[in-house]
């Protein structure tokens, strides 16, 4: 006969939640008793799909969703709930320690990958708009009329920078982590 | 004199003689007990009506005799249950590590910390700490084996 | 010299130690010390070591059957002394010590190692580590024992009275029951009435009684009582002595009245002209300079709140006050008790939500407090009885209950425990406003619902089927006032995991209880402790919860912790049984660990005299020595560790005894 396993809808496990209170600070995780005030206060939820209240309920029983779905994305970081929870739980820094855990298995968001490349191509992850003749740029104007260098002192003005970047990542595996691509950068100014 | 700095291997278990008032830290103990708060096993815990009983000869006798550190628990500033035994204790300490010091050990062996009835996890967290300031300054110069 | 010292110590003269037998019994405690420890290596353990005859194990020496075999080894001649090594002494010494003495031995031939709670409980995974610990401390009794002396008990007689301090319902119910056992019981009230916070509630959940109803009897009880005494608007300022024999200085504040000429007619109260908040209604009503707290206030005289008091000598005139009472420059006075027993029961403060700023109380008009709502409710209160809003005076459409609002909280500032009476008010509260108004909107914003007593979870189930009462479950969040002052609550609805916003006229915080503010002064001037939450210590948490761990103080009511009026009242009792069962024995049994002084080795330094907190040491002018009285002493053992001389030892703490301690666990020669 086959062995009914208790686990029938969820495959509750540690296995989330022992990597996250590896952190000495987040162990109080554990105690919370869902009491809903983190979902009550956020200003995302109001908006969006995020309850945090259940991103913890996850968490602590370890269900994988939490790391697939969009919510660990949603939150803002305003630390609202972080103030407020009653039990003393960082929330704000639970999630962050979730967004880490779901990048390092593998679940990111293709936006996110994203701006990682660009990131990697640029040394910027929101790069300043440079078009061909950067004169036309209203932000290098802008630069100037301060008495600023047109184009500020970052990998901007100084590309050969960006292959330190790179470096960097390549180091601590970053690069494999997030999936990147490394263009020479003379292949990125063209 | 003092203790001589030889290599400090800190992979012994320190002996520490817990000396500690019964209506205090002896009952913080037992709190501590009870609520099942796991600290490392060094503490001896010797059992006095207050800390105004202790006197300095137990402190070196028990130094010269190996014990790694000695731990004298006494209600907090207020609360002796004899109404200022405590405040006693707390005036002698100075005399007391001198007498440690000319014996030759390091006063840092001796600490007096007030821990109340209630105070079992603050007990658990001063042995733990205790313990590991205990294993840097390495084992007491007199103890032979332990 | 005239005084002699007590014999009970012979220095160095104690029973040949070749003499000493001692049995050594390890409890396993079930499994709390079995399944730690490895037994059949503590017993081999044990049998090594000095003067031990006999070395034996069982699971519960503490039972009838483990103190039994104890008992045949001291009958059979085995052994003449005891080790047990156990629990903490605190919890059985006194089992172990009366199996010595019912079969001959002296009580105070027994030591107790604690193995449980200072070994096997905090190492319960570290089997090594709790069995190397559990062997020192073995050791280290088994050398004390070995040093121990026979000892007698002091008798001390019990004064046949008491001193309740706070005349709430618990220190009323605790008066009555001593007083009807025929001892005299000084009742302290630092409140111009009796009465505590239950006269200002309006009915009490879950049958609905209302509460000045079933209070004011009782306080009439109270005062027509011939064995109490009250004392109002009186406050302890200090406690010296000892079980038995307490010497309490009261202070009594001056009313500006002289109480015993008024004859409480009220006519003072029409002539003043001063009009201030009203403390009793939480200073949402009005009162005068001149006043009672409430019309059925026990003692009904008039007291002057003299902070407002303008002295404009109307009341004093004598065509107002005809008894001539008034005495503008009354000032405090003092007396002082003795008493054998005392009961603590100082109740609690309100805690004070102002810091949560997400709620808003202090800033928003509409939303107050538990206790504002008992008052606005209660038909003495400043509405008579039909609560408004405070920003209109108008009743309100929509009431929400926050729960647990500083309680379960573990942020600074809070309180973690559940304060054990707020579920079930707000609950209350919102019955009365449903029944007044039924066309209102009640909700109830809670994380649990803590209907534990009895008649409690059915009161809860009809509040939502009999008066639908809507139930929210969820931590409100935050609180807006809108323009029109209403407010606009945020949270989760929980269950259906989707914020929510909700308008409403009035929210009620339901806030919980704390300890008194000054409950550090009253434990530090009785010698008794507080847990960590602020509430006092009982000496054990389930079997000597009424017991301070002071001879002859208990406690009774929310200054233990909290808790709802049943249980507060069946404190009381239990406190008044704990004093009367002293009080009617007449004489306690102290344990006899006073310090003696050795005449021939004392050098009349006098280093001792200033240190005993309790003046027991006095100098013998004729001979030149200390002598210590052993009924003062305390046996705190101070002056034994002060004296230059070695010439003062403490009766089962000697200096012997507790240098053997330490020279024996580590490995000495003694
Ligand atoms: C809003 C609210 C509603 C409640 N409703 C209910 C209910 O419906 N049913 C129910 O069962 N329970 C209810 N309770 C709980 C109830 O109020 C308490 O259980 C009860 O009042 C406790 O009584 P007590 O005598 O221990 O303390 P208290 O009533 O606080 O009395 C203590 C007394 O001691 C005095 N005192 C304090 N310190 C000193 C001092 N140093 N010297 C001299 N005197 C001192 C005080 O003035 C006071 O008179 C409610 C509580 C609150 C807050
Ligand atoms: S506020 Fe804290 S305790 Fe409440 S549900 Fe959120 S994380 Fe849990
Ligand atoms: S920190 Fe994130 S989850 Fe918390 S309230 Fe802010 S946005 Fe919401
Ligand atoms: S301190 Fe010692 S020597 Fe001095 S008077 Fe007191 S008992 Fe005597
Ligand atoms: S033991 Fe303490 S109470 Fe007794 S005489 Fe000495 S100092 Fe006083
Ligand atoms: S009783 Fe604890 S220090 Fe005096």
């Amino acid at each position: 006969m086959e062995k009914i396993t208790p686990n029938i809808i969820f495959n509750i496990s540690n296995d989330i939640s022992d990597e996250i209170i590896k952190d000495e600070a987040l162990r109080i995780m554990k105690a919370c008793f869902q009491c809903g005030t983190c979902t009550g206060s956020c200003p995302s939820g109001r908006r969006t799909a995020i309850r945090t209240r259940q991103i913890m309920r996850k968490a602590v029983l370890s269900l994988d969703e939490v790391l697939s779905d969009e919510d660990i994305w949603l939150c803002s970081t305003c630390y609202t709930c972080y103030e407020r929870c009653p039990r003393n739980i960082p929330v704000t820094d639970v999630i962050i320690k979730l967004r880490n855990l779901a990048t390092q298995r593998g679940f990111i968001k293709p936006a996110h990958q994203k701006v990682t490349q660009v990131l990697a191509d640029t040394g910027h992850g929101v790069p300043l708009g440079i078009t061909k003749n950067s004169e036309e740029n209203q932000w290098s104007k802008a630069r100037e009329s301060y008495g600023l260098s047109k184009i500020p002192p970052t990998t901007h003005s100084h590309p050969e920078a960006v292959l330190e970047i790179q470096k960097l990542m390549q180091l601590t595996n970053f690069d494999k982590l997030v999936k990147l691509e490394f263009k020479s950068i003379n292949e990125g100014k063209k | 004199m003092s203790e001589k700095s030889v290599d400090k291997p800190n992979n012994f278990e320190p002996f520490i003689l817990a000396i500690f008032c019964n209506w205090c830290t002896y009952t913080g103990a037992d709190q501590a007990g009870t609520s099942r708060m796991q600290r490392p096993a060094n503490l001896r815990i010797m059992r006095v009506m207050c800390s105004g009983r202790v006197e300095s000869r137990f402190i070196i006798e028990a130094l010269k005799r190996g014990a790694d550190g000695v731990l004298i628990g006494a209600c907090h500033i207020g609360d002796c249950h004899y109404v200022n035994g405590n405040h006693k204790t707390v005036r002698r300490l100075p005399l007391i590590k001198e007498f440690v010091k000319q014996f030759g050990f390091n006063p840092k062996r001796v600490r007096l910390e007030h821990i109340s009835a209630s105070e079992g996890a603050e007990l658990t967290e001063i042995s733990k700490e205790f313990v590991k300031e205990l294993k840097s300054l390495g084992k007491n110069p007199r103890s032979s084996n332990k | 010299m005239t005084e002699s010292n007590p014999k009970t110590i012979s220095k160095s003269k104690s029973p040949k130690e070749e003499d000493v037998r001692i049995g050594l019994y390890i409890c396993n405690c079930g499994i709390n010390i079995g399944g730690v420890l490895e037994m059949d290596d503590m017993i081999e353990f044990g049998k090594t070591l000095p003067n031990v005859t006999l070395c034996k194990k069982y699971k519960f020496y503490c039972s009838d059957n483990g103190q039994a075999e104890i008992a045949k080894d001291i009958k059979d001649g085995l052994i003449n002394r005891v080790v047990v090594a156990a629990c903490s002494p605190r919890m059985h010494e006194p089992t172990f010590r009366r199996v010595l003495k019912s079969n001959g031995l002296n009580p105070f031939y027994f030591a107790q190692a604690n193995i449980r709670e200072h070994a096997t409980w905090v190492n319960m995974y570290d089997h090594e580590g709790a069995q190397r610990i559990a062997k020192d401390h073995i050791r280290m009794q088994v050398a004390k024992v070995r040093k121990l002396k026979a000892l007698e008990t002091i008798k001390v007689k019990v004064k046949p009275s008491t001193l309740i301090i706070g005349a709430g319902i618990a220190g009323m119910n605790s008066a009555l029951d001593l007083a009807d056992q025929g001892f005299k019981v000084y009742l302290i009230e630092r409140e111009p009435t009796i009465g505590g916070h239950m006269a200002q509630l309006d009915k009490t959940f879950p049958t609905m009684d209302c509460s000045s109803c079933i209070l004011t009897p009782k306080m009439v009880d109270v005062s027509r009582n011939p064995n109490i005494h009250i004392m109002a608007y009186s406050e302890v300022e200090k406690v010296d002595g000892y079980i038995g024999n307490f010497e309490v200085k009261i202070k009594h504040k001056a009313h500006y009245i002289d109480q015993l000429k008024c004859t409480a007619c009220g006519a003072c109260v029409d002539s003043c002209p001063v009009i201030c908040a009203n403390d009793f209604d939480l200073n949402m009503g009005p009162r005068k300079a001149i006043y009672i707290p409430f019309p059925q206030a026990v003692p009904g005289q008039y007291t002057i709140d003299i902070d407002h008091c303008i002295k404009c000598g109307n009341c004093a005139s004598p065509s107002i006050c005809e008894p001539g009472a008034i005495i503008y420059d009354e000032e405090d006075h003092y007396s002082t008790l003795k008493v054998g027993t005392i009961i603590v029961s100082t109740g609690f403060d309100q805690i004070d939500p102002t810091n949560l700023k997400n709620y808003g109380y202090g800033k928003y008009e509409n939303v107050i407090n538990g206790l504002e709502m008992e008052r606005n409710l209660s038909s003495t209160g400043p509405n008579l009885g039909k609560p408004v809003c405070p920003s209109n005076g108008k009743p309100p459409h929509s009431v929400a209950w926050l729960q647990c609002v500083g309680s379960r909280d573990n942020r600074e500032g809070y309180h973690p425990y559940c304060s054990r009476v707020c579920c079930m008010y707000a609950i209350k509260q919102a019955r009365q406003y449903k029944e007044k108004h039924p066309e209102a909107e009640c909700y109830i914003f809670y994380m649990d619902i803590r209907a534990f007593g009895k008649g409690y979870e059915e009161f809860y189930e009809s509040s939502s089927h009999d008066f639908g009462i809507k139930y929210m479950r969820g931590r409100l969040a935050e609180i807006y006032e809108n323009p029109d002052k209403t407010l606009l609550l945020r949270g989760e609805d929980t269950f259906l995991s989707q914020p929510i916003a909700i308008n409403v006229d009035l929210v009620v915080l339901s806030t919980g209880v704390e300890a008194r503010t000054d409950a550090t002064n009253v434990a530090t001037m009785l010698g008794i402790q507080q847990t960590s939450d602020g509430f006092f210590m009982e000496a054990h948490p389930k079997l000597r919860p009424l017991d301070s761990l002071t001879a002859g103080i208990f406690m009774a009511g929310v200054a233990q912790g909290p808790k709802d009026i049943p249980d507060t009242v069946s404190q009381a009792k239990g406190a008044a049984s704990g004093a009367a069962i002293l009080m009617a024995k007449g004489e306690v049994e102290v344990d006899p660990y006073y310090a003696v002084v050795y005449p021939n080795l004392c050098s009349g330094c006098r280093s001792c005299i200033n240190l005993c907190p309790y003046s027991a040491i006095t100098f013998d002018e004729s001979h030149k020595v200390a002598y210590i009285n052993p009924i003062m002493c305390h046996g705190c053992g101070t002056c034994v560790a002060s004296c230059p001389s070695n010439a003062i030892e403490q009766n089962h703490f000697s200096g012997d005894q507790l240098m053997t301690i330490i020279t024996d666990v580590l490995g000495g020669l003694y």
